[in-house]
């Protein structure tokens, strides 16, 4: 990291000696102006919160400075803004941050907003019974966003949307659910007959694949061939031990749970890269469930190309042409750069690569 | 007495005796009716009775419609033509022999007379056409004009007045837009200032534009500012803009001016705006965790671009930029469509035109005071016009009253030339 100069403390210092604060961590001014401001915001939000008065007395206006210091003074060593704030916008909800549960991304939320328009896109509203049920499983959910968000993008187009999130950690699994109760207190969500399930589970475990399926299937009435979730998504651990150490921010690497970013060491899988196990057992679990949409996010387009062939590979004795695979990029809406390539011949496929941005997420489609 | 605000006594002396020093600066419309504007009433009220007697046998939402929008002028002059009546009727008992009724009489008819001018004007400002955007929500935007730090101290005073004016009247408003340039606060007045780079406050009330539309111009400003060190008055300026915005409600949209209709004065085409993200450098994803939110909109016919940063949250920044954007357009498109109808029209009256650079209102702290320069009205108490309070109340009031009068001048000078274009016609025609 370049070194800041001392006249941008100085400049940073005259507007606001908290200003100064955050610059090393904001390393500019208007980001730190930005986060100033958010964190002015909350200070006031929550005073006016707790103490219920519009008119701020002097003690109330002394117990604001020292938190507005505090939470400065805190974000000044480099812990996150969402943890700082407790809160991370994400689409139209608001996602309760706390530490030990990685924080959501602008870019995951770019991809689930993308995905949700194609589900509503591809999906025949017209057909009796199988339009209004959607099936939603996320898996390695962490804070939920990315269930909770489709569900509030999804829940018009399909009365009855059921999603499901597992998570090995239980204490994703308790702030996910949390989440889903702040957004629905909030009007941001509608939970009717708990349309919203969030469980512990290691998704490694065979036994649950099992009673997954089976419950699945039970669901569904009758035994069929049929898909037994329509939609997965995840995003899984992806970082490398080495990516962990040399490309990670130093907020993320110091304040974030390891464990959500960097896949532990699985011996089960003797070729491929450690950081991919993950996409394996996906993979595998995909198969199983017969999902008609599946999008796992990535760490980049290296990334992105191995878990596209892993896909290739996997459902190559289902048919040409039943599944597709497409990669996306961080902004998939968005018009790509000019040295951005459109496409990526991966085992013989022209795998065309959507939006503008890094390598981001891998779609995976399948016809019924 | 003088009405002027102050003249040297030279000035007077050199002056011719009987000459009154008044300010002419406000434009007063006739308060009796101008001939052509009763024939042009006469002639809607008669329309509208034929739409009623029509609608009463059978019902259509385009006739009820175009009903609706007569009856205003209808039911004006139904008002005007009551109290000219009893006027005439108060002229004829004035001639009794009754000296009791006479008195009653005298009293009845100042009071009539009193009514029949606002009424008159009533029916005058019904005539006029409404504003399109009349009823809509409004966005107005505060921008420091040329001239360093104190234009930027005095736009974050601009943009506050209207705040706490909003927060007072109980209108709804939300600050969309706060964008400051580097630099301490500065306190004038007693209140503290930062400097502003360009504000957006968005004004949810419907009808606002129609209530602040007459505030769109450039707001001046003369003050020793508190950087300055040898007391010299600095005069600089702050633009305003008003642009019409769009309810929550799509269905409360007036005129059916929906944008999502091609047609429709704000309908942009999404394959025509680049959208802009701050692009992280790095890896991204959970390698990073950036809190930087910025969009940026390029509308690429027009070059127009907004961008905000406000919220953390990127798809709010992205839907007040899009309300931004809208509105910025709608407001060009409109001001083209304008153009071109005064071009058409040729008229002397365009000179008149409300434009984003002419000086509307002058704030004047060492005097006290705050001129508007097209109603010429003066108040004092500057804090209290600075806090939103009443005495911006007069201010905007008789803003509005200028905004009347001259729309009904205007509409003079048509009905006029209209006239008189029939009557050439006619007389053209006779000749043959």
């Amino acid at each position: 990291m370049p070194r800041l100069s001392f006249s941008l403390f100085w400049r940073a210092h005259r507007v606001s000696p908290h200003l100064a604060t955050l610059l090393p961590v904001c390393r500019d001014l208007i980001s730190a102006r930005n986060e100033l401001r958010w964190i002015r915001q909350h200070v006031v939000d929550l005073m006016s919160h707790t103490s219920g008065k519009t008119r701020t007395s002097p003690q109330t206006k002394n117990a604001q400075i020292a938190l507005l210091t505090r939470l400065c003074r805190r974000r000044g060593i480099g812990v996150p803004l969402q943890y700082v704030l407790g809160s991370q916008p994400f689409g139209n909800l608001d996602i309760k941050c706390r530490p030990g549960v990685l924080i959501p991304r602008p870019e995951t939320e770019a991809w689930v907003t993308h995905l949700a328009d194609i589900a509503c896109r591809h999906t025949d509203t017209n057909r009796a019974g199988g339009a209004a049920n959607l099936r939603v499983l996320d898996l390695c959910l962490g804070s939920g966003c990315i269930g909770l968000l489709l569900h509030s993008l999804l829940e018009r187009q399909f009365p009855r949307l059921s999603v499901r999130g597992f998570d090995v950690e239980s204490d994703a699994v308790v702030l996910a659910r949390q989440n889903l109760v702040h957004n629905t207190r909030r009007g941001l969500l509608h939970n009717p007959n708990d349309s919203i399930l969030f469980l512990d589970a290691d998704i490694f475990d065979p036994a649950w694949l099992a009673s997954l399926v089976r419950h699945g299937g039970r669901e569904h009435g009758r035994m069929r061939r049929g898909p037994v979730v329509d939609v997965l998504v995840s995003n899984p651990p992806y970082i490398s031990t080495r990516g962990f150490d040399r490309d990670t921010e130093r907020s993320v690497r110091n304040y974030e749970p390891k464990r959500a970013l960097v896949p532990p060491p699985k011996p089960a899988i003797a070729d491929g890269k450690p950081e991919d196990v993950f996409y394996v057992r996906l993979l595998e679990i995909l198969e199983v469930l017969r999902s008609r949409f599946a999008v796992f996010e990535v760490g980049d387009l290296e990334q992105a190309r191995r878990v596209a062939e892993m896909a290739i590979r996997q459902f190559e004795g289902v048919g040409a042409g039943v599944v597709k695979v497409e990669i996306w990029r961080d902004w998939p809406d968005m018009q790509p750069e000019e040295h951005e390539v459109d496409s990526m011949e991966i085992s013989g496929l022209q795998i065309p690569v959507k939006g503008s941005g890094n390598g981001r997420a891998v779609f995976i489609r399948r016809a019924t | 007495m003088l009405t002027a605000q102050w003249v040297c006594r030279r000035c007077i002396n050199a002056l011719p005796r009987n000459r009154q020093l008044l300010r002419l600066a406000s434009t007063d419309a006739s308060a009796n009716l101008p001939p052509v504007l009763l024939q042009r009433a006469r002639n809607i009220a008669a329309e509208h009775d034929k739409l009623a007697a029509s609608l009463a046998n059978d019902f259509d939402p385009k006739t009820a419609k175009r009903a609706g929008e007569l009856s205003r002028v209808a039911e004006a002059l139904k008002e005007w033509e009551a109290a000219r009546s009893s006027v005439s009727e108060l002229t004829t008992l004035f001639q009794s022999q009754d000296a009791e009724l006479r008195q009653l009489a005298k009293d009845e008819l100042s009071a009539t007379n009193a009514q029949i001018d606002t009424l008159a004007t009533a029916l005058s400002a019904s005539l006029t056409p409404r504003d399109p955007f009349a009823d809509m929500p409004c966005l107005l935007e505060v921008r420091p004009g040329p001239g360093g730090m104190e234009g930027r101290y005095f736009a974050d005073a601009v943009f506050r007045m209207y705040r706490q004016y909003c927060s007072r009247k109980g209108i709804r408003a939300n600050i969309l837009k706060y964008e400051t340039v580097d630099g301490a606060e500065s306190s004038t007045g007693g209140a503290s200032e930062s400097p502003l780079q360009e504000a957006v406050l968005e004004i949810l009330n419907a009808g606002a534009y129609d209530q602040f539309r007459g505030e769109a111009g450039m707001h001046r400003v003369q003050r020793v500012p508190s950087t300055e060190t040898s007391g010299r008055t600095h005069t600089s300026a702050v633009a305003v803009w008003v642009l019409p915005s769009f309810p929550e409600d799509e269905a409360d949209m007036p005129n059916e001016q929906n944008f999502n209709d091609p047609n429709s004065l704000f309908y942009v085409d999404p394959r025509e705006v680049k959208e802009e993200k701050m692009r992280a450098s790095g890896a991204g994803g959970q390698h990073v965790n950036k809190t930087e939110s910025a969009i940026r909109l390029t509308h690429e016919p027009t070059g127009i671009t907004v961008s905000m940063q406000d919220s953390r949250s990127q798809h709010r920044n992205r839907q007040a930029a899009w309300v931004l954007l809208r509105s910025r357009i709608g407001q060009r498109r409109r001001e083209e469509r304008e153009e071109e109808a005064w071009a058409l029209r040729n008229s002397v009256l365009s000179k008149d035109k409300i434009t984003r650079g002419n000086k509307i209102r002058t704030y004047n702290y060492s005097q006290d005071r705050c001129t508007d320069h097209r109603s010429g009205l003066d108040v004092h108490n500057l804090p209290d016009v600075l806090d939103g309070g009443e005495t911006l109340d007069r201010v905007m009031e008789s803003t509005k009253e200028w905004l009347v009068k001259k729309d009904i001048e205007t509409l003079i000078a048509e009905e006029e030339a209209d006239a008189a274009a029939a009557a050439g016609k006619g007389a053209k025609k006779g000749k043959r």
